[in-house]
């Protein structure tokens, strides 16, 4: 009697042989991704930080604002680099 | 902010209370949650397709990677909030009231009512959550064309409205002086 056969599916496995390995590699796709994510977080970042200092009211507040959302922000660009390098 | 008039004075300056931003950014948060849970579920369960049993795993560095990316993006949205949150405000002097509001990235609009203009001031709360943290709607209406403004969301809104009333009196009394 035949068993069911068993695969462990891993999504980075076959989008080589869906796509064409030629054309996308796994790095292609992983730090494609992260440099689209780092270009959208720069534009908007831009755009936050025009608002802040144009309208902006209380000068402190703002520093603080501006120290903890690029804090944040440069930390998890800085995990999702580290974990691109262990991807590729 | 805005330019006072050399004989104008600040009374009030107001923001929207506190709960209303917090309740936006607790939305993220649930939102923020969603494939988080849904991996909880999904890693190391089988689907089977038709005699094929697949195990779902995935690889650690591609679920930090992903998993980061989502948070940056969740977090650039609550810092979009907050912008919009802070950049909204109202101020009253004691000859005018100032509705700045910050529709979006690069759409603000201001408006200036006299407080002479001012015809009637009601206040509207809204809920249990309104009722208990004191925060409401505040509805001026103003002669001429019949035009009203919304204050929304205010703390401690008969407090604002007794600020508005106040000046809306020196300003009478002030005239009725003269004349």
């Amino acid at each position: 009697m035949e068993t069911a056969l068993e695969t462990n599916l891993n999504p980075l496995g076959f989008i080589p042989a869906l796509i064409g390995e030629d054309i996308f590699s796994v790095d292609f796709l992983v730090w494609g991704a992260f440099y689209i994510l780092l270009g959208i977080f720069i534009i908007y970042s831009v755009i936050l930080l025009y608002h802040w200092l144009r309208y902006g009211h209380s000068y402190p507040l703002i520093w603080s604002t501006g120290f903890v959302y690029f804090g944040v922000s440069l930390f998890l660009l800085g995990i999702m680099s580290i974990a691109a390098f262990n991807i590729a | 902010m805005i330019e006072l008039a050399a004989d104008e004075q600040l009374q009030l300056v107001k923001r929207k209370h506190w709960f209303i931003i917090f309740a936006e950014v607790f939305a993220y948060g649930v939102v923020f949650l969603v494939p988080f849970v849904a991996y909880a579920f999904l890693v190391g369960s089988e689907i089977t397709l038709g005699d094929k049993t697949i195990m779902l795993e995935f690889e650690t560095s591609l679920v930090i990677f992903i998993a980061s990316a989502w948070t940056l993006l969740v977090w650039m949205r609550i810092a979009g909030v907050w912008t919009d949150y802070y950049l909204d405000i109202w101020m009253v002097t004691d000859k005018r009231i100032v509705d700045i509001e910050q529709k979006g990235f690069f759409h603000r609009q201001t408006s200036v009512f006299s407080i002479e203009r001012i015809q009637d001031v009601t206040i509207e709360t809204h809920g249990i959550i309104a009722t208990l943290l004191n925060f409401g709607d505040i509805h001026v209406q103003t002669a001429g064309e019949g035009q009203e403004f919304i204050m929304r969301g205010i703390a401690n809104p008969k407090y604002v409205r007794s600020v508005i009333l106040r000046q809306q009196d020196r300003i009478t009394d002030t005239k009725s002086s003269v004349v």
